[in-house]
Order: C-alpha cells, then sequence, then structure tokens
C-alpha cells in the first residue's frame, strides 16, 4: 500500500498546531498556516490550466479564483497602468475588469475562444476606453489665467436643466414600471432598493424562505426587463 | 487670458491603449511574475472575497413565476 509520508506529516503538523488553539478557523487566519500550509495549497492549484481553474471556479471551487487572479493579476495591472499612468485609477479599472470577469463567468457565459488572459486583458481594455471617452466629455475649456485648476470642472458643477429632466423622468419611469409588478414581487423590491433591507429581514418581513425572496426578486427584475421592452422605455441616462 | 483644457491630466488617446493591448498580447504570462507594478494587497483580498460571496442571477432558485 502506498503511504504518502508527506501528507501525513502535514496532518500531524495541523494536528499539533492546532491542539493549542480553540478551533480550525482560528488556526487557518494564524501566520503558521498562511506560511506553511496556504502556499502548498495555492502551489497545487498552480499546476492547473486555466480553462481547468475557469471550470473549477464555476464549479464552486473558490480557490481556483484566487489562483486565476494571482497568475494573471501583475501582467492585466501593469497594462492598466502603462494606459492610464495613474496608480489608484489604474486600481479602480483593475477592480472593475475582475469583477465584470468573476461576473460573467459565473453566469456561464465565458466561452473559451483562447487564452484567458487574452479575454481579461480585452475587457479592461474596453474599460479603459470608456474611462477616455468618459473623460473627453467631462473636458471643458476655461478662461482662467492659470492652466489647471482642481476645482474647475464639470464634476463641481451642478448638473444642467436637461440632466435633471431626464433624471425625474427616469424616477418616474422606475415607479410606474415597479406599479405594475405582481404585489409579491413589488413587495421584495421595495424592501430592498427603497427601504434597504437585506433578503433575510425581507424574508422575516413576508413570512417566507430567504430563496423566496430572492426568486421574486429575480423575477421581479426579468419582469421589468419585459416591461421595459414592451413600453419602449428607456432607463439610461446618456 | 489663457484658454486651456481643464482636464490635462486624461488627454490620453485611445490610440495609445490600443498599440499597448497589441503589445502585451504577445508578451508571454511569465514576463510579469517578478514586476514591481503589483495592484495593492487590499484591492486584491477585496476582489477574492467578492468571487466567493457572488451568486450570479442566473443561479438562483426558480420558485417565482412570471407575467404572461
Amino acid at each position: 500500500m502506498f503511504i504518502d509520508v508527506k501528507k501525513i506529516w502535514r496532518f500531524q503538523e495541523i494536528l499539533v498546531f492546532s491542539h493549542s488553539i480553540t478551533n480550525i478557523k482560528t488556526y487557518c487566519l494564524s501566520e503558521h498556516f498562511y506560511k506553511n500550509i496556504k502556499p502548498d495549497v495555492m502551489k497545487r492549484y498552480s499546476v492547473f490550466t486555466d480553462d481547468e481553474l475557469v471550470k473549477g471556479f464555476v464549479a464552486g471551487d473558490s480557490k481556483c479564483i484566487d489562483a486565476l487572479i494571482d497568475r494573471h493579476s501583475n501582467k492585466i495591472f501593469t497594462y492598466i497602468v502603462v494606459c492610464v499612468k495613474h496608480q489608484a485609477l489604474a486600481e479602480d479599472i483593475f477592480q472593475d475588469a475582475i469583477i465584470r470577469v468573476i461576473k460573467t463567468l459565473k453566469a456561464g457565459k465565458y466561452q473559451d475562444n483562447g487564452r484567458f488572459s487574452s479575454w481579461v486583458m480585452r475587457i479592461a481594455h474596453n474599460l479603459i476606453i470608456d474611462h477616455y471617452r468618459k473623460q473627453k466629455h467631462l473636458a471643458t475649456v476655461s478662461n482662467d489665467d492659470y492652466d489647471y485648476d482642481l476645482f474647475n470642472n464639470l464634476g463641481h458643477s451642478d448638473q444642467s436643466v436637461e440632466t435633471k429632466i431626464v433624471y425625474e423622468q427616469i424616477l418616474s419611469d422606475v415607479d410606474y414600471l415597479v406599479s405594475m409588478l405582481p404585489d409579491a414581487q413589488r413587495e421584495v423590491i421595495e424592501m430592498r432598493h427603497y427601504k434597504g433591507l437585506s433578503f433575510k429581514e425581507i424574508a422575516d418581513e413576508t413570512n417566507v424562505s430567504i430563496n423566496t425572496a430572492l426568486g421574486r426578486m429575480r423575477y421581479a427584475l426579468i419582469n421589468l426587463r419585459k416591461l421595459m421592452e414592451e413600453k419602449n422605455i428607456s432607463l439610461a441616462m446618456f | 487670458m489663457t484658454r486651456s483644457i481643464t482636464q490635462p491630466f486624461y488627454d490620453f488617446s485611445e490610440d495609445e491603449a490600443n498599440a499597448w493591448l497589441e503589445i502585451f498580447m504577445q508578451l508571454p504570462d511569465e514576463m510579469f511574475m517578478d514586476v514591481r507594478l503589483v495592484p495593492s494587497k487590499g484591492i486584491v483580498d477585496t476582489i477574492k472575497r467578492f468571487a466567493r460571496s457572488y451568486v450570479s442571477v442566473e443561479q438562483l432558485p426558480n420558485d417565482g413565476y412570471v407575467i404572461n
């Protein structure tokens, strides 16, 4: 019979250390775990290909996305910094890009058409372009005597009358659409988005399970989208 | 009196980003193993926590109903 001595040693090591602490959770947060056990675990994931890690993450193994992020974050972040030349802004775009990747993977919409890193970089690229276009939109011409004034930009000015009217119109459209939902779904929308309750609180107040509350929210959103299309209503600001 | 654009910091071109994308696409991932430019640990940890807790709408249970 084959016995992996290293594994047994590791197990004993965990037992020895976990004996002196209150529970395994505390141990997992300990310095010993981070120095000795976690690198081994992550090393195991490093032998997987990107596709295998993607499949693992979609199947529910969160360590797979940790490994993917660790593997590709440097390249993606370097690309963003090179383009925007601003560390904090690059971190914002990096975060948006990875969150978009996570959402796409979880929705099962990722199609493997080549390298995973290329796909993520394309997403980051699109966000960078979005940023440029937004800034172009904000650029203004100034008659001031100095070149740059931090407080002299559109971001600090009042909204235009047109923007206010569009915004008010959108709010009234949303009210109208929500009012057309079935009672149960409208109730969940109002409690979640207007009153800011958690799904647990909504479930308690309406005497249903959390899953039912989540299901009602899902169908409320689906129905809102359907109604928007049926009534030909656009809720976009620009 | 001068007339000037108030956002000089954002005067970057899309062409530049396209050119960099082409270059980066051809660079091997291994080149970036030990670069100095890395996202802050806080950002990476936040993203990882988000990945663990995020549940897509598509994964929600189907015990609701749809308007006909």
